[in-house]
């Protein structure tokens, strides 16, 4: 579905809700697909394309909103009618600021590549039979994955909002396993094409490779540098610490720690 | 919605384009979520999804395709890709896995429910959120209260070119509620009925069940009063696990592990693959005597209770251990298969877009025959814990650092002072070994686990560890403080 057809899908969807003072509708699609693997064998290959509407719906600044991923007049009707009927539910939120006017919005150059969104089963088979080459060239095994996809979203509001973004992503994400070692490698890309699923699978052989025959640490305090990704593994359980929410509630340890190191 | 012939459409493409076998399986899901948090609605929402995944096999190789465009256009091309993914599947393996269901069935299933929760105005569900997150703030320390509902209906009906036609309508439904207590510099919280609250297959008698306005005030009072709680103390301690406790453990430490894909290697990159071996069967020692375990996909009240798996294979009742020996596996067909076995029905997809897969089910601990109270006897020194609070497990499931929310100290067979943050960890084999008692059936609850991760994409899948508390000695406790 393209931006237009879901621009006409939107507004059309936004009619229905003349009930509500205000209303936003999100329509979204995606099309995604993953082959992922293990030992060589592909284990599960899928793809799957589902398209979805999202109806907000505020009532005297109560909110409530319903989804439906079915786009017949009945359907979206009886989405719209039930995001009005949760909404005149919930409490009265003062504070509710009123649906945003928008504004003009552009896409960031390259978001969108129609070869990844729209790529063959058999280019993510290539991407995994050269990590599976890499592999077998230094006496391991792999598991991971080789994902493309496209989507689409489009939000329309009452206060005359529009506005809608394509974007496209590919993803290769694998392990090699050596005797008694691992090595992790990943790379993220809107652009299948931009990325070389050997290089990535090298670069998780080699670090297998440097990590064999390991010897066991101590406990004790030691000084420990974290590789990226694992950074970013732990900097996702943090991050909800980070939200005003928990800090005003006091259960944040940043709580007691406003302009303090 | 006529099904039945949009699964013939797809079936023949998916067979005219090449596959040795195929299945579709249409699935409508509608779920509806209402939390309240410090006296407010704050997720009150409802949505609404039908589609359908094809499966398709050939040379021996899957492959999978879902789409929520129900057109005959788009059937075709849905199977088509289906067909063009396990075509690329095939190209790449170094082996064939893929194995087509055995049996064929026409039956239908639907969930035994008392009383539809649709039934009962969504004002008076709200309400009752409402009265029992209310019920929580017995001190100003009560910095969050929390209280929610969760109702989940599925209709799903499975076609394969196997003849096989099976309907089935799953009633899913779950509450709970969560005081977080904020003061002397710590934070605690506490949850009820179990950390996640109460999740079954049912209707809003599982809402009755869950008796939250009984549990609310208590479970505060608790929350208040472990910020003051000593420190639960660093040793080696007999440990007696709380119910909800013990759902976790056997999840972590036997459901995942069981999953014969893990066993074989055939899922690895995400969660791991497992301890066990396939020479381990009938031979292996995974826990002591009294320690049985089956899975049962026919368990009243169980989240994975069903007529059929995914793939429609019968569910069954089979065992896992068996007075502590190591004789059986979560399983698929493929998988079963390749051992000389045959599924035990344990093969699930989280809704129409998910390609099935081994899952965890309901798996069982079989209660003892020790009244709960008397679990506490011969004890001397010890410690007993309750809802899971964090878990840690390595990737083969063998090494494990479980903490719980709250716990006492058991002092020559009384349970003594309340302790705040315990941890508890050990090996999987030598912690099952050090159980020696298990509660008896009035302690035995079906307990519902509604988020269990698996898969990439990753999917959620429903799970009931049903056991009672159980006991353990020399247990390695306080770890993750000291």
């Amino acid at each position: 579905m393209h931006s237009a057809q879901r621009e006409a899908l939107a507004k059309r969807a936004l009619e229905m809700a003349g009930a509500a003072d205000e209303a936003e509708v999100l329509v979204s699609t995606a099309d995604a697909a993953l082959t992922r693997f293990t030992h060589q064998v592909s284990n599960q290959n899928v793809a799957s394309a589902d398209a979805g509407i999202s109806v907000r719906a505020i009532v005297d600044k109560r909110t409530g909103v319903a989804r439906t991923n079915r786009f017949d007049d009945a359907s979206l009707r009886d989405a719209a009618d039930r995001a009005v009927e949760m909404a005149r539910l919930a409490p009265q939120d003062p504070l509710q600021p009123g649906l945003p006017r928008g504004g003009p919005s552009t896409a960031p150059p390259g978001a969108y590549d129609e070869s990844t969104a729209d790529a063959p089963a058999d280019l993510r088979a290539s991407m995994c039979a050269a990590l599976f080459s890499e592999a077998e060239a230094a006496g391991q095994w792999c598991a991971g994955f080789v994902s493309t996809s496209g989507a689409g979203y489009t939000v329309v509001n009452t206060s005359g909002a529009l506005a809608s973004f394509d974007g496209s992503d590919a993803a290769v994400n694998v392990k090699m396993n050596a005797p008694d070692s691992t090595g992790f490698a990943e790379a993220y890309s809107t652009r299948a094409g931009a990325i070389d699923a050997a290089a990535v699978g090298r670069r998780a052989t080699t670090k297998a490779s440097g990590a064999m025959h390991p010897v066991a640490v101590d406990p004790g305090a030691w000084t420990v540098i974290l590789e990226p990704s694992a950074f970013g593994e732990l900097f996702v359980y943090l991050s909800e610490h980070f939200s005003a929410q928990t800090y005003d509630e006091g259960a944040s340890f940043c709580s007691d720690g406003l302009d303090r190191s | 919605m006529d099904f039945a012939s949009l699964a013939a459409r797809a079936l023949d493409a998916a067979t005219a384009w090449g596959a040795d076998f195929a299945d579709v399986r249409f699935e409508t899901q509608h779920a509806q979520r209402v939390e309240v948090r410090n006296g407010v609605v704050a997720t009150l929402a409802d949505s609404a999804g039908t589609g359908y995944g094809i499966r398709a096999l050939v040379e021996g190789a899957w492959g999978f395709a879902a789409s929520s465009d129900l057109s005959e256009a788009q059937i075709d091309r849905t199977a088509a890709r289906a067909v063009e993914i396990a075509r690329a599947s095939a190209s790449i393996a170094r082996r064939r896995v893929g194995a087509a269901p055995l049996a064929t069935y026409v039956d239908a299933f639907d969930t035994p429910i008392l009383r539809d929760p649709y039934d009962i105005p969504l004002g008076e569900r709200v309400a009752l959120l409402l009265e029992a997150e209310r019920l929580l703030h017995v001190s100003p320390e009560i910095a969050v209260g929390r209280a929610w509902l969760d109702l989940w209906r599925t209709d799903k009906i499975l076609f394969s070119t196997t003849r096989s036609r099976i309907a089935q309508r799953l009633r899913h439904t779950g509450c709970g509620i969560e005081a977080m207590a904020v003061g002397d510099g710590d934070v605690q919280t506490r949850t009820y009925p179990g950390d996640v609250g109460l999740y079954q297959s049912g209707g809003w008698e599982i809402v009755e069940a869950a008796k939250l306005l009984e549990g609310a005030p208590r479970i505060a009072e608790e929350a208040v009063a472990l910020l003051r709680a000593p420190q639960c103390p660093g040793g080696t301690f007999d440990v007696i696990l709380g119910g909800s406790q013990m759902s976790l453990q056997i999840h972590e430490s036997c459901g995942h592990p069981a999953e014969l894909d893990r066993v074989m290697g055939w899922e690895a990159n995400f969660s791991g693959t497992s301890f066990l071996e396939l020479d381990q069967i009938d031979k292996l020692k995974y826990g002591s005597d009294i320690v049985s375990i089956v899975v049962d996909n026919t368990l009243p009240a169980g989240m994975a209770t069903c007529g059929y798996d995914d793939e429609g294979t019968k569910s069954v009742r089979s065992d896992i251990v068996r007075n502590g020996v190591l004789v059986g596996y979560e399983m698929s067909n493929d998988t079963a298969r390749a051992i000389g076995r045959e599924s035990n029905a344990c093969v699930r997809a989280q809704s129409w877009e998910y390609v099935p897969m081994i899952r965890m089910c309901n798996l069982v601990l079989l209660p003892g025959s020790v009244p709960f109270e008397h679990l506490f006897d011969d004890v001397r020194d010890g410690i007993y814990m309750e809802s899971n609070r964090s878990w840690s497990i390595d990737d083969r499931r063998l090494n494990f650092q479980f903490g719980c929310e709250i716990a006492w100290e058991v002092k020559n067979g009384k349970r003594g002072r309340m302790l705040k943050n315990p941890t508890y960890a050990g090996m999987t084999p030598k912690f099952w070994n050090s159980c020696d008692a298990i509660g008896d059936e009035r302690s035995w609850f079906a307990w519902g686990t509604p988020n269990c991760g698996k898969g990439e994409p990753m999917q959620t899948g429903l799970t009931t560890q049903a056991s009672a508390p159980a006991r353990f000695r020399n247990v390695s406790v306080g770890a993750g403080y000291a």
